[in-house]
């Protein structure tokens, strides 16, 4: 005798469980699971916790302020918004610093491959820093 | 050499060991924040530090070619380190850290400078001292 679908209810009934399952699984994917692009991308560097900001990120500003070191020089946005934060990262071997020249506005020891924030000054003006292990390395910081 | 001539000779050695003691010691704070892995470059240069003050009080109270010979040891090692260091982006070695800088501050030349004096004139002194050693054996008796 030949088998016919009425014969096969548990093929018949993993068919409908799968639909089923299918169905359900098409209509669940906008559940908000999904993780957020602009914080998975927001802190893909080591942050060091010291005298730098603590906070999570957050959703970053379009335009981000990030000071470079690399070969011992400093690669300085152009300006920066008062009181933004600045994002300090280190590529070479040895420590350095961003230190201010006058007072202690702003102090931040960045160790060999270490990436460190602080916040710029409130006061607009032009900041002149150098790192203090190696003096020879100056620049300045712009703050609109 | 004159007594004149060595002892002249000994306070300059020892002098240039005095000032290569005393950038050390400023610049240790310093150089612990750019080379703080192993054992430290804050306790490197301490430890040169003691190694030029100890070596220019020696040749100080003996004017003895040992003496010589030790702050020429002492001012070559700290020499030798700065201009390799100065130079070559020589890695850690172990428990001593990377401590390359390429850049030169008024004290780091300073310094070099005077260790380069100390050596030269650290080998001045142990030859003199040698060949007043070898004639006052050579005294009758």
């Amino acid at each position: 005798m030949e088998p016919t679908p009425a014969r096969h209810p548990l093929r018949t009934g993993a068919a409908l469980i799968g639909a089923v399952a299918l169905m359900t699984a098409c209509g669940g994917s906008d559940s908000g699971e999904s993780s957020s692009p602009s914080t998975s991308s927001a802190s893909t560097s080591s942050t060091s916790s010291s005298t730098s900001s603590d906070t999570p990120s957050e959703s970053q500003p379009a335009a981000e302020a990030v000071i470079t070191i690399s070969d011992f020089e400093f690669s300085v946005p152009d300006a920066v918004p008062a009181g933004a934060e600045i994002t300090v990262t280190n590529k070479d071997d040895v420590g350095h610093t961003v230190t201010a020249d006058e007072g202690d506005t702003f102090d931040v020891q960045i160790g060999p491959g270490e990436t460190k924030t602080f916040t710029a000054p409130e006061s607009a003006g032009e900041y002149a820093f150098h790192c203090t292990p190696h003096p020879a390395m100056t620049s300045t910081l712009v703050v609109e | 050499m004159s007594r004149a001539g060595e002892l002249t000779l000994r306070v300059a050695v020892a002098a240039a060991l005095a000032v290569d003691c005393i950038v050390h010691l400023e610049l240790a704070d310093a150089i612990q924040l750019a080379a703080p892995g192993g054992i430290g470059g804050g306790a490197l240069f301490r430890g040169q530090a003691i190694a030029a003050g100890v070596a220019a009080v020696l040749l100080l109270l003996t004017g003895r070619r040992f003496a010589y010979i030790l702050a020429g040891l002492v001012a070559l090692s700290a020499f030798g380190a700065v201009l390799l260091y100065s130079f070559v982006a020589v890695p850690a070695i172990g428990p001593i850290p990377s401590m390359y800088d390429p850049t030169w501050s008024d004290k780091k030349l300073i310094s070099a400078v005077a260790e380069g004096l100390a050596l030269l004139l650290a080998a001045i002194g142990s030859l003199a001292t040698r060949r007043r050693t070898v004639s006052s054996r050579s005294r009758p008796r």
